[in-house]
């Protein structure tokens, strides 16, 4: 399978600045990682691991202290590239004083798509995430639910390869967690590749082909599902122990 | 850099800015304002037309400048803070579109709270039977370089909001650059004066640094050097996009590496 995406060696030291005295702290250290064509891979770790640090170096949000990032065989920062990614954020960000299809015009338009397609892609995306009927809500009357449908539908306007979702399934209802799942496996066996971050091992378990556990900035294992199809609660076992092994998550 | 970007984000930016609050208040409280010219120019008797001009025209500006110095401030450091331009900047937009897109989307929106107010101003001129044939030239100039200080002021602004990442400061260095930049003129007089040394260096740095206003005051130029009227309009116009230009690189220079 060819490769999606490629990250080679890749460091992020975040340095701040104060009254003259610099302190640095290690986001990332030392990250190696390809994702294959029609691969869901998930990122777990502990809060501070450095997933959300990950996904933003891959965004262009946040600027690599070392090493390279290819997408599509293309290195990073390449606008023409990024074009070919969707991001779901894990808070979904809104300006409140928008429609819901206002709000996937303007991301349609912003990703490429001509002005005379915009609606029909818009109405497209809002009935594969079951919003249509609440198309013409203003956000700000948005629950949370269907702000994170929102969400999704904008990371789909532009039919994106690969998807990069931020804590995907956090904070969702038992429903709400049920149809980010599926729409997970459906958008992949429709030929989408997708990237996620998560600390809810169980859910991460029953989608993933490929697991990244981090821990304290660094990439401490990868797993394939062969390593605990079949044996429910295997995943979490393996990502304890290994946080363990490492002295983390100290109780 | 791509217009198809810049126009979507300059038509969001107008689109969001007409439906908040604080500026419909603005817009509301401008009306309130000329609508007060009107009362107060009655005060000027047989000056009453001179008075009700010059009030109302200073209270657009004023009013203009003002919500477009508080737009501007708050403009970039809103979207990082309520992490809205995660989801613009993770496409392919540059930053500097993504600037520029936000910059002109805020200055159409002060531009047609600009031409709404002068088109009540007018009227109320108009109805109190202003001679237009005689001053309209002069009177619509000043509206346009009042618009002109704010293009530029706006600059100021949105490069201070990203400069010192504060709403606070860049409020303070907008407005004081805003304040200088009326006495351009004095500080060239000043440096002028002083014999050479680094005071002088420091007023003449300070000189070309703040914005000058003087290119920008349609009337007095009208006043003082009529019969060049149109060439002054278009070097203070020249200026201005100079200027705003400079303004905006350096806030396309602070931001390209921001990280979020």
């Amino acid at each position: 399978m060819s490769s999606v995406l490629s990250i080679r060696n890749l460091t992020k030291i975040y340095r701040r600045s104060h009254l003259g005295r610099v302190t640095a702290t290690m986001g990332v250290k030392s990250i190696n990682l390809e994702i294959a064509r029609g691969e869901i891979m998930g990122l777990i770790g502990p809060n501070g691991a450095g997933k959300t640090t990950t996904l933003k170096l891959i965004l262009g949000l946040l600027n690599p202290t070392e090493g390279e990032i290819y997408l599509m065989d293309k290195k990073l920062p390449d606008s023409s590239v990024i074009q070919k990614v969707g991001f779901l954020p894990e808070v979904p960000y809104f300006p409140k004083n928008f429609s819901v299809e206002e709000v996937l015009y303007f991301y349609g338009r912003l990703s490429g798509i001509p002005d005379s397609k915009v609606r029909a892609r818009a109405d497209e995306v809002l009935a594969l995430v079951r919003m249509s009927h609440r198309k013409t809500r203003m956000v700000r009357e948005c629950s949370k639910g269907m702000l994170q449908r929102l969400s999704l539908a904008q990371a789909l306007i532009h039919d994106p390869e690969l998807l990069i979702f931020d804590e995907p399934i956090t904070g969702l209802d038992p429903v709400g967690l049920n149809e980010m799942r599926e729409m997970i496996v459906t958008l992949n066996k429709s030929g989408k590749t997708i990237l996620f971050s998560s600390h809810i091992i169980s859910e991460v378990e029953r989608i993933a082909h490929r697991v990244g556990v981090m821990e304290g900035g660094e990439m401490v294992q990868t797993l394939s599902s062969d390593q605990w199809k079949g044996r429910p609660g295997h995943l979490e076992e393996i990502f304890v122990q290994t946080i363990h092994s490492r002295g983390g998550l100290a109780v | 850099m791509k217009l198809s970007n810049i126009l979507p984000l300059a038509r969001y930016t107008f689109v969001g800015s007409f439906r908040s609050k604080i500026f419909l208040v603005l817009i509301l409280f401008g009306v309130l304002l000329l609508l007060s010219s009107f009362l107060l120019s009655i005060l000027g008797q047989e000056q009453e037309i001179r008075v009700l001009t010059d009030l109302g025209l200073a209270s657009i500006e004023i009013l203009a400048l003002f919500t477009s110095i508080f737009l501007m401030v708050n403009l970039i450091l809103e979207q990082i803070e309520q992490r809205t331009l995660y989801l613009v900047l993770t496409r392919s937009v540059s930053r500097a579109e993504y600037l520029l897109g936000n910059y002109f989307g805020t200055l159409a929106a002060i531009f047609a709270c600009v031409v709404l107010m002068t088109l009540l101003h007018a009227g109320i001129l108009l109805f109190k039977g202003w001679d237009i044939r005689a001053e309209g030239l002069v009177y619509f100039a000043s509206v346009f370089t009042s618009f002109e200080k704010i293009v530029l002021v706006s600059a100021l602004g949105l490069f201070f909001s990203i400069f010192s990442t504060s709403a606070v400061s860049a409020l303070v260095f907008t407005i004081f650059l805003w304040i200088s930049g009326h006495f351009a003129v004095e500080l060239k007089f000043l440096a002028g004066r002083l014999e050479d040394g680094a005071l002088k260096t420091l007023f003449k740095g300070i000189y070309y640094l703040v914005p000058h206003f003087h290119y920008l005051n349609a009337r007095d130029i009208w006043i003082s050097y009529s019969s060049q009227f149109g060439r002054m309009i278009a070097e203070g116009t020249l200026y201005t996009a100079l200027y705003s230009a400079a303004a905006l690189l350096l806030a396309h220079l602070s931001f390209r590496k921001k990280e979020f």
